[in-house]
């Protein structure tokens, strides 16, 4: 699943530590989201939506899209 | 020899420390330079390096971002367990060899080295069900999966070879080294592709 978390981040000047914090999660789970290796659970991608206050679908892409 | 000496070396300093110490001492033993229990009292004492490994091991978890309490609480319970894995070991060598304990008691000694072993896979399980960080969770998970496929493989592979005596008999215990070994090698494997990933 593609998503525009590095984008997002970026947009705040955060760096992927200061997102794992926002977010309670290691970094390595930041990264492992951003580069797609790893789809969150839906209540993870609940809160990376509330973090950036978006809605899920404005993070999470489907691959066709 | 300083702190801050210990903490620059990593991990496979250390694992290379024991294996060297170890291989030095089978090998006095071997040319009787050493005797037996010597021996036994030597290769347990190499457990004592399990503590600088295991801190350098966590700062290469924290360096990568894959520390969690639940990540600390894992290692400490492994390293308990290893200590008295190696102590149980040499024990009931000890006991059976130097001694020469026969009888009922060997079924009390066979014991000393497999409670331990239950033990990390208490500290196994209870990580699993403690980590929080769904992504380590995930990872503990792959590792596993690779510690079963690396054991169920190996054990059939071995035993049929047995079976039709082309291979010597290998013992039961081996089985958690080579699960180590499998989870060890998973590890390392995603880690690889992340670091590629991240290189990319």
């Amino acid at each position: 699943m593609k998503n525009r978390l590095r984008v997002l981040r970026a947009e705040r000047e955060w760096s992927q530590q200061d997102l794992a914090q926002r977010l309670d999660v290691s970094r390595q789970s930041v990264n492992a989201i951003e580069t797609g290796k790893y789809d969150p659970s839906l209540p993870l991608a609940f809160k990376i939506a509330d973090v950036f206050g978006l809605t899920i679908e404005e993070i999470f892409l489907r691959e066709e899209d | 020899m300083s702190e801050s000496w210990i903490a620059r070396r990593g991990p496979g300093f250390w694992i290379g420390a024991i294996l060297a110490l170890m291989a030095t001492i089978a090998g006095l033993a071997a040319s009787d330079a050493i005797n037996g229990p010597t021996a036994i009292i030597l290769m347990a004492s190499t457990g004592g390096l399990l503590y600088p490994l295991m801190r350098s091991g966590e700062r290469c978890e924290e360096r990568r971002g894959e520390s969690s309490p639940a990540v600390r609480r894992y290692n400490r319970g492994m390293l308990a367990a290893s200590v008295a894995y190696i102590l149980g070991m040499g024990i009931a060598v000890w006991l059976t060899e130097a001694i020469g304990l026969e009888g009922e008691i060997l079924w009390v000694i066979a014991f000393l080295p497999i409670l331990p072993i239950f033990a990390m896979i208490w500290v196994m399980a209870r990580y699993i069900a403690q980590e929080d960080d769904e992504y380590l969770r995930h990872l503990a998970m792959m590792a596993n999966m690779g510690g079963l496929a690396l054991v169920l493989g190996v054990a059939s592979l071995w035993g049929f070879f047995e079976e039709f005596e082309l291979v010597p008999h290998a013992p039961g215990w081996m089985s958690v080294p080579v699960w180590a070994l499998g989870m060890g090698l998973t590890r390392w494997w995603i880690a690889r592709g992340n670091r590629a990933e991240a290189e990319a």
